[in-house]
């Protein structure tokens, strides 16, 4: 068995799919994200729509579940170029560990705002009571809007191109990889953040996910020094729409 | 019939191309900064930050769209550097030889070239033409050509070999190769660039040296252009791809990502706005009005040197270079610091089984996230420096380059496009190795890195706070 194995590792490596993938070693990253997209539209959908509907059924670990899935999902093709970063400037034998490394302190990150989000949410939604989540919809996705604008989210946006030296064996090169990741997930939130929110605080379905997600991915990959606000305004716009359509309860 | 651009060693005289870029240059110094034709406009088009400028900002300035859709448009750590700035320059000629036929000049105006690398007559080359060097012409008046502030008072910025060496020309392939290699002639693949990270390889040697041995507003890209110089260094630099892949016969990067994928937006002489591609500007001639160099020959015939080193670095890329050894966090902090990397045995013999077999791999030095703030020392790169006391005069030590400062301090803005990342040079180290190895003094498990400050002229006095996020060594 063992055997049977170094053979297909060996003709893996040693054929077009391994070269293939040699070349870009992000591809398990965003195999991740296309499962987590998969789970979200097909094998948790109760979960996520209740989640998305506004009011958290069920209890908090759910909740942060259903927040967990969406981070795996949306999150992972924002950082591609750095996560090829991470893998290119790693030694050849650590490159995937160190990848898994810088994605922890990513992920870990926005977990944790995923947690104090949702902590405000259960909170605010204990002391003002049920409440058409249409009506926050008109603030939540106004202030995202204006965020767009604000040299505050440029700034957090070109730092999301940016890089650090890394160290290149040992416990440094695993904290140099995973303080990379939390620096870049914290470059993210500060970037992000209002976006990530509007899901929690209003109605709305994967066709406004899918419309944040572009937003998302539109301003970390345009070809423009200054963010082109113009189509992220347009896909908020019609996230909003969605919103506050009464089809979608 | 296109335009001649000529040697400004050539020029010099009453009525020539030269003479007529100051009277024009001085025309543009007098449009106001919202005319697109203006001499501080075009330079914002390359850089511009308000706390840089060193003209007057209590006057009108284009809208914020405008300068957001037109200013710090410069493509730099990209493969779209060449390209841009050749669209950049035709469009500046056409303005300036506009002015030049306002002012009764001749309506066939070029822009000169300044070759500092021509060999011979002791130097010559490298002296700053003489039209550029007095505050004041031979009537009395402010020379348009002139301006303060450079790293000499003199026509003499004592830049070196190095600096103006056209090893760049020896590389192949427009394109860089992986994360760690050559960073081809024209740069590395990129989108939209104005916050590029790696240098390219014309762009490094002898680009940047320029910019840096000149200083002053040179050696910022956020005033670079506001240096009359500046133009005829990189008409220059536009001439030396012109010799690489005409003369030399080398090819262009044919993936559409670069040829019609991307797009420029600048004004021509009325101030409409034009669209270049790459691709659009690889034909001189069907530029605009079309131009043409005096000579295009190729300086690496007579260089045995560099005869050998285009074979050496010759070989394909691999599918994936290999790290194998580096140190992180150097704080250029004294004059002289030399930095050991210890190489990975396992990532090194397992490079040389993929390589070896073939041929003797390419080395990368690669000086990773150099950053650095205001101004800053030049330090020049040796490998195989002798331990103190252990003075091998046989040869002086192998020099393979030095670091590379233009953009650097605004690439260490954490508040800047860059996000504080600094800037990337990679050095191919390739024949210094071979060199080593012929001697029987290269070491398989460890290479010794010395950055040495230079202390002369303008560069005595910086203050060394350089700081290099990693260097590393790769196999490819």
């Amino acid at each position: 068995m063992a055997a049977a194995l170094r053979i297909a590792a060996s003709a893996w490596s040693s054929g077009p799919a391994g070269a293939w993938a040699m070349r870009h070693p992000e591809w398990w990253t965003l195999a991740i994200s296309a499962a987590a997209w998969l789970y979200l539209i097909v094998g948790a959908r109760d979960h996520a729509m209740a989640l998305c509907t506004g009011a958290p059924q069920g209890p908090f670990p759910g909740a942060f579940f259903s927040w967990l899935a969406m981070t795996l999902a949306m999150m992972p093709p924002l950082v591609v170029l750095s996560v090829r970063h991470v893998g290119f400037r790693s030694l050849r034998d650590r490159r995937h560990i160190a990848i898994a490394e810088f994605l922890a302190g990513y992920l870990g990150l926005w977990l944790a705002t995923g947690a104090i989000l949702l902590v405000v949410f259960f909170a605010a939604d204990a002391a003002v009571g049920a409440m058409d989540r249409r009506l926050v919809a008109v603030p939540a996705y106004g202030a995202a809007m204006l965020w767009q604008f604000t040299s505050t989210k440029r700034r957090a946006l070109w730092r999301c191109h940016r890089t650090v030296p890394l160290a290149m064996a040992g416990w440094r090169a695993d904290l140099s990889c995973m303080r990379f990741g939390v620096g870049a997930g914290l470059d993210c939130v500060s970037s992000c953040w209002l976006l990530m929110t509007l899901p929690l605080l209003a109605p709305h379905s994967f066709a406004i996910m899918a419309c944040v997600q572009t937003t998302m991915l539109h301003e970390r990959y345009q070809r423009a020094r200054y963010p082109r606000r113009g189509p992220s305004v347009l896909l908020l716009a019609a996230a909003f729409a969605l919103a506050v359509s009464p089809g979608l309860a | 019939m296109p335009r001649t651009r000529k040697n400004v060693s050539t020029l010099g005289n009453p009525g020539d191309d030269l003479d007529w870029y100051g009277k024009a240059v001085a025309a543009l110094q007098n449009r106001p900064v919202t005319d697109p034709t203006s001499w501080r406009y075009l330079s914002a088009v390359h850089g511009y930050d308000p706390s840089s400028d060193p003209n007057p900002t209590n006057v009108p300035f284009p809208s914020n769209a405008d300068q957001q859709r037109f200013w710090n448009e410069c493509q730099h750590q990209t493969w779209y550097f060449l390209p841009w700035h050749r669209a950049y320059l035709v469009c500046f000629e056409q303005i300036i030889a506009a002015a030049v036929a306002q002012l009764g000049g001749p309506a066939d105006w070029a822009l000169p070239y300044w070759n500092y690398s021509a060999p011979g007559n002791n130097n010559q080359a490298r002296l700053l033409p003489e039209a550029f060097v007095d505050a004041t012409l031979s009537d009395g008046s402010a020379n348009p050509l002139f301006v303060q502030g450079r790293n000499s008072s003199t026509d003499d910025f004592q830049i070196p070999d190095a600096d103006v060496s056209l090893h760049a020309l020896t590389d192949s392939r427009f394109t860089g190769g992986s994360t760690g290699a050559h960073p081809g002639f024209g740069g590395l693949q990129t989108r939209f660039s104005h916050f590029g990270q790696v240098q390219g390889g014309v762009e490094d040697v002898p680009h940047n040296q320029i910019h840096d041995d000149i200083g002053g507003l040179m050696g910022d890209p956020l005033t670079a252009a506001l240096d009359p110089i500046f133009w005829l260094h990189h008409s220059n630099i536009d001439r030396l791809w012109e010799v690489w892949w005409k003369t030399r016969g080398n090819q262009n990067e044919t993936n559409p990502n670069w040829t019609t994928n991307q797009s420029f937006e600048l004004h021509d002489a009325s101030g409409n706005v034009l669209t270049f591609t790459p691709g659009q500007v690889i034909d001189t001639t069907q530029l605009l009005h079309g131009y043409v160099y005096d000579d295009i020959s190729d300086p690496i015939a007579a260089q045995p040197q560099l005869v050998a080193r285009a074979a050496m670095v010759a070989p394909a890329a691999s599918p994936q270079p290999d790290l194998i050894g580096a140190q992180e966090n150097v704080a250029l902090d004294a004059p002289q610091k030399t930095v050991p990397i210890a190489f990975r045995a396992p990532a090194a013999q397992q490079a040389l089984r993929r390589i070896a077999p073939a041929r003797s791999p390419r080395v990368f030095l690669n000086l990773e996230n150099v950053t650095g703030r205001g101004r800053l020392p030049k330090y020049d790169v040796y490998i195989d420096v002798p331990p103190p006391g252990q003075d091998r005069s046989d040869r002086p030590p192998l020099h393979v380059g030095s670091i590379s400062l233009f953009g650097v301090s605004a690439a260490s803005d954490p508040n800047g496009p860059h996000g504080g990342s600094g800037l990337t040079s990679v050095i191919e180290i390739t024949p210094q190795v071979e060199q080593l190895r012929r001697e029987g003094r290269w070491d398989e498990g460890r290479l010794h890195v010395t950055f040495k400050k230079r202390e002369f002229g303008h560069w005595a006095n910086a203050p060394m706070q350089l700081k290099i996020g990693r260097v590393s060594v790769y196999y490819d």
